[in-house]
């Protein structure tokens, strides 16, 4: 489309939609002073719904506009969809922690509205902006509790990292700049096609963008900041942290996915290789690292690096070249892992954040018997890590089903074997919760004689809201599929 | 709705049914799973005489009975598609009769006895729909979700060392799944539907050689392809090298798991090989017939002397069922006639048996809380009606002509010399090693001078005869006329042996 259309703002209402909101939540906590967070929360919730009713109705086809710097598309519509849908959880699971005051819901819909950005993402420049509006409000709700030295910590963490990551990642976006002379993605993938393709400098340029980007998505070796964040945060924020910046990472590599395939092959290295590489690791990694924690928190970060490195598996795929069926399939691949992953992932994270409120913490000693004195929360969190795992018939199955047929259809053997090795691996630390929950007696000594609590409404709606997609996708995703598949013709 | 849909969902609702009793109602909850049990066995025998001995199966649609096809998610193309051969029957009428009969057998659970009847009900209903199911991926879904109680049943409501158990029967079943998984993906995108063009999961699809393409034409994948099923089917059976998870579940696991298990879940692996590796894979199955028969042999010599050595009775039966599985695998391995429908009649009879082993052990078990065969002895004196019923299972077990487990195992050595003369010659010798430690075993504990400590021992009750009795009937009946199981594999079986057959080996 040409740079023409570029005054027309309607495929950018979402974003105005968005941002006025914003400002309207703003006033009112200006008005409520930190006293009533919970209209905040209710605000947001409505505005989030809003969007993902705009979302859908809006004209999906529209190509690329603002000159060129943004795109609409159907992966846009599925992003904004996305994301508005797990904020709109996450906004839930947090509304139990902060009734009073309403920062951190503004802070999570001014980091939604980079999210937004990115998902239209279509030059260099609108993608580096719009990732450093989704980080800078994630720095800031890492160390929201001020007084507790694990989350300044923990924000400490996340701001160095995620600073020196984003100049690895300009520094690489330079390169690719000085090779082509071009900022938006068409020209650049167009300008790197001919001789310039698989020179040092665009290899080394795809390096570091992936360093940026593998640091926003917890991939290996960018990954150590991710166990300390999660466990210093405050456990509701830790429940966003876990989905949604790392759902943006993910948009951000779709978009450049054809900078990356278009690095022809130097002294070896191609863009499957370093995508495959990348992926092994992170999922080994992350597993292997999941098995000795005894943190829920912590355990719950190390398998979502592991699942960062599933959903490689798929870009993997993605980048190997242009066979468009197979293309298709891998992109639907991640398109589906990532709804999967947002509904598990937000329900393990919710009945963490449940049994840390009631119970005072989240070491694994506090699950012990958990099924019996408390048999609904422990049922619930039960199926969200047998869906983690991926076994049938739970949504998890599905996700790693799709992923599993790309790769098999790429026939890159080895990717499937570490990837199966590593289900099978997850498994064990999974499982090891739910022993604990369910084949053990409850002590007074881990639950401080507390027994059976209340989950209270807003935590039983929110845990059917996240279980009942895991069990139903598991069953009858048909729906989603071809959904899914309709927002890439 | 079909009568197959009926018995596989049947079970699930009955879950649902117990999910919703009142917590401390056990007899209610007892009495819900038995009904729905057994209103699954009425409606699986009267398919019995519906069932239409001369229909092949096996790769012909036309073949199978009381087919279900309907689309479940057409974007990959997956079908809920089910239906019974003379393969699969004959196993769908054993998982109806054992799941059934362990219900009073687990009168004596009194701890959660909720969650237990609800785990035990979903086991069946992954167990039916695994024998019945003809789209491939349906047969995974039903496959893994077979796992999920299983882990349960063992770890909260068996012995001591449960959770070691029931970790690893979770950790190498799904090794085993997970292998699978590829290999059916594989078979998915070099498979053409006939009719679309596209891809399919339809078992019977897979099976025609005209359909396949890529990857799946070439020798060396193919073979590997046949050694990634049977990775994922050796560890069910279980063979050799890939048993030490059985012992250690079925020490653990309470009886009439340990029943279900070695009656039915055992089965899943030869099955799986009969149903999938051989009619899809014919002429790798065919060039490594040797290897089967080889596994087959050394699981029966293996197993036998094994369960010579063991101490603890559970443990003996649990390797006798390694031995038992054996022959099955000596039998198919031959793709005879005899062979082939001995292998499938011994999967049965070994499930009926097997069943009533376990169930004595549970018996002694209850009474003196240990399962040492050292620690009892004469115990004919006290408990004459118990050694009556174990003398026969026992003699059933090592093959005594005259019960059923002596046709199925004639038939193995009859079917398996033809083919495979030393094998079958060095497997023979598990008999006497079978009769050898059944013998042994049973005079250990039941003659000599009685134990002062068991004197006073009850003699085996009613609901233990009730669920004993009809075992035995079965085993004496097929013993002296196997018509009525046998008259139901006969045409597929040889059907399957002519598929192999006829393939030039790779």
């Amino acid at each position: 489309m040409s740079p023409a259309s570029g005054l027309n703002l309607t495929p950018f209402i979402p974003e105005l939609v968005l941002a006025g909101g914003l400002l309207v939540l703003l006033i009112v906590e200006l008005i409520a002073r930190r006293k009533r967070g919970i209209v905040t929360a209710i605000g947001g919730s409505i505005l989030l719904v809003a969007l993902v009713i705009i979302s859908l109705a809006g004209n999906e086809k529209v190509g690329a506009y603002m000159f060129g710097a943004v795109v609409q598309d159907g992966v846009t519509l599925y992003f904004r969809v996305l994301f508005a849908l797990a904020t709109l959880i996450a906004v839930g699971i947090m509304a139990s922690t902060f009734k009073k005051e309403g920062e951190p819901y503004i802070l999570v819909l001014a980091s939604v509205m980079g999210m937004f950005l990115l998902a239209g993402s279509n030059d260099l420049v609108t993608l580096f902006v719009a990732l450093e509006m989704v980080s800078i409000p994630s720095y800031v709700l890492a160390g929201y509790r001020r007084h507790d030295p694990r989350s300044g910590e923990a924000a400490l963490k996340y701001v160095i990292y995620g600073a020196f990551s984003s100049g690895l990642m300009l520094y690489g976006f330079s390169l690719l700049y000085g090779l082509t002379g071009a900022t938006g993605f068409a020209e650049m993938t167009e300008g790197l096609k001919g001789a310039l393709s698989g020179s040092p400098a665009h290899l080394v340029g795809i390096i570091l963008i992936m360093a940026g980007i593998g640091y926003k998505i917890a991939m290996v070796p960018m990954h150590f900041w991710c166990p300390d964040v999660y466990e210093g945060s405050p456990t509701s924020i830790t429940a966003y942290f876990s989905v949604l910046p790392k759902a943006a990472g993910f948009a951000a590599l779709f978009r450049i996915a054809p900078l990356i395939a278009s690095l022809k092959p130097f002294y070896g290295i191609s863009a499957v290789g370093l995508i495959t590489l990348l992926s092994a690791m992170t999922m080994t990694v992350g597993n292997l690292g999941a098995i000795w924690q005894n943190s829920l928190k912590r355990l719950l970060a190390y398998s979502s690096i592991a699942h960062a490195g599933y959903i490689l598996m798929g870009f993997a795929v993605i980048v190997s070249g242009d066979k468009p069926e197979l293309h298709g399939l891998a992109i639907q691949a991640v398109m589906m892992y990532l709804v999967v992953y947002l509904f598990m992932n937000l329900g393990a994270f919710l009945i963490v954040d449940l049994v840390e409120r009631r119970l005072g913490g989240d070491g694994i000693g506090y699950f012990k018997g958990l099924g019996k004195s408390n048999p609904l929360p422990a049922l619930a969190l039960a199926v969200f890590l047998f869906s983690l795992t991926g076994l049938p018939p739970l949504a998890g199955f599905i996700g790693k089903f799709y992923l599993f047929a790309a790769v098999v259809k790429a026939q890159m053997w080895t990717l499937a074997l570490i990837g199966i090795a590593n289900s099978v691996v997850s498994l064990f630390y999974y499982v090891r919760v739910i022993r604990d929950m369910f084949l053990h007696d409850p002590t007074p000594a881990t639950d401080g004689g507390i027994g059976s609590f209340n989950m209270g409404k807003l935590t039983a709606v929110l845990t059917l809201v996240t279980v009942v997609p895991t069990v139903v996708l598991g069953v009858f995703w048909n729906t989603l599929a071809e959904w899914l598949k309709l927002r890439l013709m | 709705m079909g009568p197959l849909t009926l018995i596989t969902f049947l079970p699930v609702l009955g879950a649902v049914i117990i999910a919703f009793l009142p917590r401390d109602n056990d007899k209610l909850i007892r009495w819900t799973a038995l009904v729905t049990t057994f209103i699954v066995l009425v409606i699986t025998a009267t398919l019995y005489p519906q069932f239409d001995r001369s229909m092949l199966g096996i790769n012909k649609l036309a073949g199978f009975q009381f087919v279900e096809q309907a689309s479940w998610i057409p974007v990959f193309n997956i079908n809920y598609f089910v239906g019974v051969d003379g393969l699969s029957f004959p196993m769908v009428l054993l998982t109806a009769l054992l799941c059934f009969l362990c219900i009073p057998a687990s009168w004596g659970i009194n701890k959660g006895v909720k969650g237990y009847h609800a785990m035990f009900l979903l086991l069946e209903t992954g167990m039916m729909g695994t024998f019945v199911a003809l789209d491939f991926f349906l047969f995974y879904v039903f496959w893994e979700i077979m796992l999920l109680p299983m882990y349960f049943l063992i770890g909260i409501w068996g012995g001591p060392r449960r959770i070691y158990a029931a970790i690893k029967f979770f950790i190498y079943t799904l090794i085993g799944s997970v292998i699978m998984l590829i290999v059916i993906l594989v078979f998915f995108f070099n498979v053409k539907d006939p009719v679309t063009g596209g891809h399919t999961f339809n078992m019977l699809h897979m099976m025609d050689s005209a359909n396949h393409s890529g990857i799946m034409t070439i020798s060396g994948i193919k073979i590997l392809l046949w050694f990634g099923l049977y990775i994922g089917f050796a560890i069910k059976v279980p063979v050799f090298p890939f048993h030490t998870w059985l012992p250690d579940a079925h020490v653990e696991a309470p009886t009439a798991i340990s029943v279900i298990l070695a009656g039915v879940l055992l089965k899943m692996g030869t099955y799986g090989l009969l149903r999938i590796s051989y009619p899809i894979l014919p002429d790798a199955t065919h060039a490594l017939g040797w290897f089967l028969a080889l596994m087959g042999t050394i699981n029966i010599i293996y197993g036998a002397f094994c369960a010579m050595a063991q101490t603890d009775l559970k443990k003996l039966v649990a390797y006798s069922s390694i031995s038992h599985m054996g022959y099955v695998m000596l039998g198919m391995s031959a793709f005879t006639d005899p062979g082939m429908n001995g292998a499938v009649f011994q999967m049965f009879n070994h499930g009926t048996i097997t069943a009533m082993l376990f169930l004595l052990v549970g018996v002694i078990y209850d009474r003196a809380h240990h399962r040492e065969i050292a620690g009892f002895g004469g115990l004919a004196n006290v408990m004459p009606r118990y050694l009556g019923v174990t003398t026969f299972a026992f003699f059933a077990a090592l093959g005594l002509p005259g019960l059923s487990g002596f046709i199925s195992e004639v038939m193995v050595f009859i079917g398996a010399f033809q083919v495979w003369r030393t094998f079958t010659i060095i497997a023979i010798f598990g008999i006497i090693i079978g009769a050898g430690y059944m013998l042994w075993t049973l005079q250990r504990v039941f003659f000599g001078a009685t134990n002062p400590k068991y004197e006073n021992i009850s003699d085996i009750n009613g609901r233990e005869l009730f669920t004993l009795i009809p075992l035995a009937v079965v085993i004496l009946f097929l013993g002296i006329w196997p018509h009525p199981i046998l008259g139901l594999m006969n045409s597929s079986l040889c059907y399957l042996g002519e598929i192999v057959r006829s393939v030039t080996p790779l």
